[in-house]
């Protein structure tokens, strides 16, 4: 970037260095966030990280000589050919060493988030500055800060495009760019040259290290034994992958954060899905997510009418997969698949719902804790006829205590006039089923359960307030639980004693 | 230095406010998000080149669409004629967005340090938007954008920038 400034090649530049930065954000952000496991509270981390990183490279961008900047985004851009490999790496090593605690993870991140961001961030204020001579400064800031923008918007196209595949559809892409990057800065034929074929042949190989590294993670970072992965794709939401352990067990972890494996989804179904279905024999039946759909063909024998809504492509595509063979669903005719916002479906649809099964996540993230929220619950009572019933699996036992379980039936119990807890040691969690007038009493869903679980603990209608005397129900004015459990987790996880 | 600071924070609030409130009124689906980031760069994009935008008109423009999208989302939630409105607002916010670097580039001497102040305050702000929203929900969707509108305002009475470069 010496000598007679030439506006044509600069504004290439600037354009594929915004491109380069709006998918270096997407790819950073999924794989950091998988890495750390993905609780509302890494999201937040992991983002500012990315920030803190152009920060830096705003800081330093005109403190370096022409020589040095080239050198260093010269090694940076072929750092980037060791992506995903090198952080996957690098944290597996981590786990290895327990007593660096988090402070390691904190440090891998920060460095990677710079790799990431800085050198990319440098580019506007040293361009700006090249041409400002020339073009007055303000007038050499609107062209290329425009130029920039634009190239991060044809960056979030090609992330679009990679929505559903795994990471090595969009990264290749990426490395073309960079590559175009890299021989516009240094103008070296070689170094060009020994980028695009280390690229190439990167790109070739890419499918398989990427599940291999993945793999590698699950094993040491998450225990699992003899771990495969069967499936990692970045959806449009988060990435899901699909493990199977040495014993065939096969779990659906969504942005590093264990959704569900085959064992307890079949314990989930019976509680959330089968038994109120049984007990209710519903016209029309309700499923929010499950995006395994693995208790629809369940459900669809029970209700005369099935309507699924799940908001992620990407989970259905790993539900089809491994979860729910599509040819045992093919055969329904009573039911329906949306994808869509569970909250945008219930306001909008005019039909109404004897049952309504939230086969949801925890809520450990904003969106997720909506679907568990005062506010969700009251337009579901909308949408339920006058003794119907809403499922709703707790994340664990209900105590008398402010924690999400009683959080959640708290919110339950402020919109409905009944609601009934199911204690479950096999699914190692509470059920709630809530309704203005339930259609089955404790000794009903006793009978129902038996064959399945004798010790069942049930608390009645009547007996629910007892626990709920700490719990503030969630809603949209008091979500600090995704705040608190969210902090609690990830300190736990990485700065706890253990 | 201040102002730019703050200014950062003000660009991440109000787009994390667009975004939540869009996202609990109307519908979580990936559309919404991206007609945000789009529009508000849409936004910046044309703010670069508005010349008769001056810091007061320009954060007032940004903070009134945005309590005009808020409105619309109470009067008609879950609409698809609401996202397509909303992102007129988001787009008229983004105005000042890139108008923002113009008018402060003389004051900075450079381009370095006027994003660098910006983008910490941005960062910050991604940080104070998830702690404000978890704890104080619909109050903070509804306070903070003109509270922090507020600052701005009286930070640039005190502050006389060049506004037509």
């Amino acid at each position: 970037m010496t000598g007679t400034p030439d506006y044509k090649k600069d504004f290439l530049l600037l354009f594929l260095v915004g491109a380069c930065l709006s998918i270096a954000q997407f790819v950073m952000v999924r794989d950091f966030v998988t890495i750390l496991y993905g609780e509302e509270v890494v999201i937040v981390l992991v983002t500012a990280a990315f920030f803190s990183g152009l920060s830096l490279g705003y800081c330093f961008a005109l403190r370096f000589n022409q020589r040095l900047f080239e050198r260093l985004f010269a090694a940076s851009v072929f750092l980037h050919l060791s992506f995903p490999l090198s952080y996957r790496y690098l944290a597996v090593w981590i786990s290895g060493f327990p007593h660096l605690g988090g402070w390691a993870y904190l440090a891998l991140l920060f460095f990677y988030a710079f790799l990431f961001s800085a050198l990319f961030a440098a580019f506007l204020p040293r361009l700006v500055e090249r041409h400002a001579p020339a073009l007055s400064p303000e007038n050499s800031l609107k062209w290329f800060y425009s130029i920039e923008l634009t190239g991060f918007l044809a960056g979030f196209v090609i992330v679009g495009l990679s929505w559903n595949h795994p990471v090595a559809h969009l990264l290749p892409a990426y490395w073309i760019l960079l590559c175009v990057v890299l021989h516009l800065v240094l103008r070296n034929r070689g170094l060009t040259a020994g980028f695009a074929a280390m690229a190439f042949v990167a790109s070739i190989f890419l499918e398989g290290w990427d599940l291999q590294s993945a793999a590698l993670l699950y094993e040491r970072k998450h225990g699992k034994k003899e771990p495969q992965v069967l499936m990692a794709i970045n959806s449009p939401y988060q990435r899901v992958e699909v493990i199977q352990d040495g014993r065939g067990e096969k779990y659906l972890y969504l942005d590093g954060l264990l959704n569900l494996n085959a064992t307890d989804l079949e314990f989930l179904n019976h509680y959330i899905a089968r038994i109120p279905a049984r007990l209710i024999s519903p016209e029309n039946t309700l499923i929010v997510g499950n995006g395994t759909l693995s208790s629809v063909g369940d459900v669809a024998a029970l209700s005369r009418n099935v309507v699924s809504v799940e908001l992620d492509p990407g989970v259905l595509l790993a539900g089809s997969r491994f979860f729910t063979p599509p040819e045992s669903l093919t055969q329904l005719a009573n039911w329906n698949l949306v994808v869509d916002d569970g909250k945008h479906f219930l306001k909008t649809t005019e039909k109404k719902f004897d049952l309504i099964i939230m086969d949801v996540p925890s809520p450990l993230t904003i969106q997720e804790a909506c679907l568990h929220t005062v506010e969700f619950y009251k337009l579901a009572r909308e949408k339920i006829t006058p003794s119907g019933v809403i499922a709703v699996q707790l994340s664990g036992p209900l105590q008398r205590n402010n924690r999400t379980p009683a959080r959640v039936v708290a919110a339950l119990a402020k919109v409905f006039k009944e609601v009934m807890v199911v204690e479950s040691k096999r699914a190692d969690r509470g059920f709630a089923y809530a309704s203005d007038r339930l259609p089955f009493s404790p000794g009903d869903l006793i009978r129902e359960a038996r064959s399945f679980e004798s010790a069942l603990e049930i608390i009645p209608a009547n007996r629910v307030h007892v626990f709920l005397d700490r719990a503030v129900p969630l809603s949209l004015d008091n979500m600090d639980l995704v705040l608190g459990r969210g902090w609690e987790r990830f300190f736990d996880r990485y700065f706890g004693e253990d | 230095m201040v102002t730019a600071f703050l200014t950062g924070l003000y660009f991440a609030i109000l787009q994390f406010c667009y975004l939540i409130l869009l996202q609990i009124n109307v519908s979580s689906a990936y559309l919404t998000y991206m007609l945000i980031v789009v529009a508000w760069m849409t936004g910046s994009i044309a703010g670069l080149w508005w010349k008769k935008m001056n810091p007061a008109t320009g954060v007032v423009l940004g903070g009134l669409s945005y309590y005009a999208v808020l409105l619309l989302v109470v009067f008609l939630p879950f609409e698809t004629l609401t996202l397509g409105l909303s992102a007129l607002g988001v787009m008229f916010s983004g105005l000042w967005a890139g108008r923002f670097f113009v008018v402060y580039l003389p004051r900075f001497g450079g381009a370095d340090r006027l994003f660098f102040h910006e983008n910490n305050g941005f960062l910050l702000g991604i940080v104070v938007f998830f702690v404000g929203f978890t704890i104080f929900g619909k109050h903070f969707l509804f306070l903070a954008p003109a509270v922090l509108a507020c600052l701005l305002l009286i930070g640039t009475a005190f502050s006389t920038p060049r506004t037509t470069p």
